[in-house]
């Protein structure tokens, strides 16, 4: 089968998800499905649990307000965190009702609405190297995680990780490049998760590259229409490649296989982030880049 | 003219049925042949290839959906169309839909074959669990051949939702159809 036989195939469905196609058409901002399946009586049941579903969420929201917000977790839809359209809701920027004692000290968990995640899709990504910096006029130095946190302000390590990844930049040693003046011109914190037994060339993790002054050296860019999300106040942009792998076959120049490449591109407190996944899913770069966000590790995904 | 008056035309044996569904939905057919077949001359007669194989099928067939129905007998011959051609005469709207089509194929370099209605049942079921809107992008893309950019007009959402929406569903369908036995 190829992906000709694919689409052809497709002319054998249902003609009611035709008719349902060919009937959609934007009215204003909303879009009318005129005719289909969901019209049909046994999905008033689905509907109604939709609403239900809808009111006892509404009703969990006004409880944790009325709670303070500490108790388990809170919230989908869009909007300034804290409003009932709030997609998330942030330990920090939690509605602060001052008279509402904490009930429990149970850690919170930010949901996080997958489907107003936004993944451009990259034709191509291009990388970058490195700066030259003349050893007479300057002076190199790595940092330690201690000396890193001063700088920033804050970790970028991610608070949530896949279990199969370890780090392999040694607790954020950051390089650093500066003129014998003492200033900073080059700043650069590179942490690397990685599964080193992974059978592949190409092994399965991620790399979370930092910078105030820039980023200078970021492994790859997204040179294609991007769109930001939204995650927990940050814009973000996400963007995938696939992309193949040698050795290639030297008469069908096939390649031995392809990966999914993930990046995600933001600034958080000042720096610019940039973070590029080898392997992972989509759902997993997004945990990583919302716990980098928010600095916990309970995310919980809805909509994937 | 509504479809129903329009299907008691075909009943009636009434040649304005032709004019009339002609009117109503060539527009839509021509654009869809031509996306496929990529020549406007091929898409007119593929245009009139459909009026007379639905004269000739109505009745006894009386669709629920004339617009579908046609839309279905103009997709099936504009293949049928592009199996006589070399692999070489194709559209680049249709290079570009093939494609992203592999991508949906367990494993594209089995060169198996698939039982086509039993693939077409599997996407039935694969159809009816998304929810509307995602299921609409889905076939507005993949069964009416529309451009990103005419599918996102077409529903008034972002052309990155769509993008995304569709990167989504052809994993998922990839995903399906594996857990449905066709490793092809």
């Amino acid at each position: 089968m190829n992906g000709e036989n694919l689409l052809k195939s497709l002319g054998g469905i249902d003609e009611r998800f035709v008719a349902e196609a060919m009937s959609a058409r934007s009215e204003g901002r909303r879009t009318a499905f005129c005719a289909g399946p969901e019209r049909r009586p046994r999905h008033i049941g689905a509907a109604a649990a939709a609403c239900l579903a809808a009111a006892l969420i509404a009703s969990a929201f006004f409880a944790s307000l009325r709670r303070g917000a500490s108790e388990g977790d809170v919230l989908l839809g869009s909007g300034e965190p804290g409003s009932v359209e709030s997609p998330y809701l942030l330990p920090s920027r939690a509605p602060q009702i001052s008279e509402a004692p904490a009930v429990s000290d149970a850690p919170e968990t930010l949901l996080l609405d997958m489907g107003a995640i936004h993944i451009n899709e990259q034709e191509s990504i291009v990388s970058d190297s490195a700066p030259y910096f003349a050893p007479a006029l300057y002076r190199d130095e790595r940092w330690g995680s201690a000396a890193v946190e001063e700088y920033f302000g804050r970790s970028f390590a991610p608070a949530w990780r896949p279990d199969d990844l370890a780090s392999v930049s040694d607790g954020g040693l950051m390089a650093t490049v500066k003129r014998e003046s003492g200033e900073v011109v080059w700043d650069e914190l590179y942490l690397v998760y990685r599964d080193e037994d992974y059978p592949d060339p190409i092994k399965r993790g991620f790399t979370v590259i930092a910078s105030k002054l820039g980023l200078g050296r970021c492994c790859v860019y997204m040179t294609d229409s991007t769109e930001t999300s939204d995650v927990f106040g940050t814009e973000v942009v996400f963007g995938h490649c696939r992309l193949s792998y040698g050795p290639y076959d030297p008469d069908t120049h096939e390649p031995s296989g392809w990966y999914d490449i993930y990046l995600a591109d933001f600034e958080l407190d000042g720096a610019q982030v940039s973070v590029t996944a080898n392997r992972l899913t989509e759902e997993e770069l997004v945990k990583v880049v919302a716990s980098i966000i928010s600095g916990t590790d309970g995310i919980e995904l809805v909509g994937a | 003219m509504d479809d129903e008056r329009i299907t008691g035309l075909f009943f009636a044996r009434d040649e304005t049925a032709l004019s009339e569904a002609s009117e109503k939905y060539g527009a839509a057919l021509l654009r869809l042949a031509r996306r496929l077949l990529g020549s406007r001359e091929d898409a007119e007669e593929m245009l009139n290839d459909t009026l007379l194989r639905a004269w000739n099928a109505i009745p006894p067939a009386r669709p629920a959906s004339l617009g579908a129905y046609l839309a279905g007998i103009c997709r099936r011959a504009a293949f049928e169309r592009l199996e006589r051609r070399s692999a070489q005469k194709r559209s680049a709207e249709l290079v570009e839909l093939t494609a992203e089509m592999e991508l949906c194929i367990p494993d594209p370099r089995s060169g198996a074959e698939a039982d086509e209605s039993e693939l077409a049942e599997s996407i039935n079921r694969f159809l009816a669990e998304l929810p509307a809107e995602q299921r609409v992008i889905f076939l507005r893309r993949y069964w009416f051949a529309d451009s990103i950019a005419e599918a996102s007009q077409r529903l008034g959402i972002g052309e990155s939702k769509v993008k995304t929406t569709l990167f989504r569903l052809r994993k998922r369908l990839r995903k399906h159809l594996e857990s449905e036995g066709f490793n092809v």
